[in-house]
């Protein structure tokens, strides 16, 4: 038995040996077990069977069939019988990955150079593609979600940025959005840096991954990108 | 879309002003021969309104009834002002006035110092997109108030590449009259900031202001303006 998932649903998919096949979705003859019952379950109802997902994280949906019957013809009864019980197992237990928003990543530094500043001070501008990305690294594509941070300026601080400014954005249907770093500061021009830590937020929920930040008069990188 | 949606969007096609993208911004006494705004909240009724004929906006928010309250305006050979006006009918204490090209509202039960009325002896910046200019604008308030602030850092969104403005050599002019010179400068848009009364010498927490250009000829995400806007009247 092999199972495919498509959106939060199963269609077990019966093999016999004799190379035929078909699709079983008769609650009273499948079990399911969840590897991990609060990442995702499995609801029984008549004629399919829906995936619930509970939290992020991965886990296997395997089953059993317990009472299947090989049903027979009995022409002295002149009824069916159960001659044998089959032995089913399942071939490839369904893979399920319940997905969250983890982290902010740079896709493409659209525009870089000298920062508009206030007189007295210099710095460093860059715009960039932000992709908004899953717990395994993929591509979180979906639009709409408000993103929002705060900054925390750490050690060192060479550039003396005592002010920061953050900001509310919208995720299009890729879950991009288009974001401007900036810093001035009256130390620039020099060879020194400020560090940050920023910390995103989806939806007014924490986004696990913190990126850090690293402000330089001629440069700015965020993740080491 | 419903069909009562459908029919003003026509409207707006075929019995107003051009829509954006265009250059600056549409004149406040031009006449729309319809106006018809759905029912939607007092501010994204507002942004709508200014999107689709291209009518400048300066939002000074104070009370929340604006971003609460609901507006649907039906009406007929109305100026710019007057549709505004009506708008704002339902958010009670905000009020409009035609000043340096654009429309600016406010909440009347304000009667002392904005941030909007701190004054720069001088604000120069190079040709820029517009976002870039005010987060400069920004940066210069903050030095005007905090002047032992040494450095800035952060970001914002962006805007688009139509969106550059300036040169600006500016001399002892107000933060308002400073933002309503930048969007107007601009291929048009709304800028929206925290009018509330504040201690002269003071400066609230949090964001000052925000600029929405019309670039893509439709007004921000719903999300996006009432986020931005909780955080300007916090």
């Amino acid at each position: 038995m092999e199972s495919h998932i498509s959106i939060g649903w199963l269609s077990p998919n019966f093999r016999s040996s004799d190379g035929t096949s078909n699709i079983n979705n008769n609650p009273n003859a499948i079990d399911w077990y969840p590897g991990n019952p609060v990442i995702a379950t499995v609801l029984e109802a008549w004629g399919n069977f829906q995936v619930q997902f509970h939290s992020p994280g991965a886990t296997l949906l395997d089953a059993t069939m317990p009472n299947e019957c090989a049903w027979e013809y009995d022409d002295s009864a002149g009824d069916c019988s159960c001659a044998f019980y089959l032995q089913v197992s399942t071939q490839v237990p369904a893979q399920v990955r319940v997905r969250v928003p983890w982290a902010a990543d740079v896709v493409t530094t659209t525009v870089q150079g000298p920062a508009v500043c206030p007189s007295g001070m210099a710095g460093w501008s860059r715009t960039v593609i932000l992709q908004l990305r899953d717990q395994w690294g993929g591509d979180y594509d979906v639009g709409g979600i408000v993103m929002a941070d705060r900054i925390q300026i750490g050690s060192p601080n060479d550039l003396g940025v005592q002010v920061t400014r953050t900001g509310t954005f919208s995720t299009d249907s890729n879950g991009r959005w288009p974001d401007t770093y900036f810093v001035c500061s009256t130390a620039c021009p020099s060879t020194g840096q400020s560090n940050a830590l920023q910390f995103w937020t989806y939806n007014g929920n924490n986004l696990p991954h913190v990126n850090s930040v690293v402000y330089k008069c001629t440069s700015i990188t965020i993740d080491g990108q | 879309m419903s069909k009562k949606a459908l029919f003003g969007s026509l409207l707006f096609l075929f019995g107003s002003a051009s829509p954006l993208p265009g250059r600056g911004c549409h004149s406040t006494a031009e006449i729309f021969r319809k106006v018809e705004i759905p029912g939607t909240t007092v501010l994204q009724a507002l942004f709508r309104f200014a999107a689709e004929h291209g009518v400048c906006l300066g939002i000074e928010l104070a009370g929340e009834e604006i971003l609460r309250r609901r507006a649907e305006v039906d009406m007929e050979a109305a100026s710019a002002l007057e549709a505004v006006r009506a708008v704002l009918e339902a958010a009670e204490y905000y009020e409009a006035v035609e000043r340096d090209g654009l429309i600016l509202i406010r909440d009347r039960r304000v009667r002392g110092f904005t941030l909007l009325d701190y004054r720069l002896e001088a604000f120069e910046v190079p040709r820029a997109p517009l976002q870039a200019v005010g987060n400069a604008l920004r940066m210069s308030l903050i030095r005007l108030v905090r002047p032992e602030v040494t450095g800035f850092a952060g970001h914002y969104r962006p805007g688009g590449v139509a969106g550059i403005v300036g040169p600006f050599r500016e001399k002892d002019k107000t933060v308002r009259e400073l933002l309503n010179l930048i969007v107007t400068a601009s291929q048009g848009g709304v800028w929206m900031a925290r009018g509330g009364e504040i201690d002269e010498g003071t400066l609230p927490r949090g964001p000052y202001w925000e600029i929405f250009p019309f670039g893509s000829g439709r007004e921000p995400e719903p999300a996006v303006l009432l986020a931005a806007a909780e955080k300007l009247i916090q």
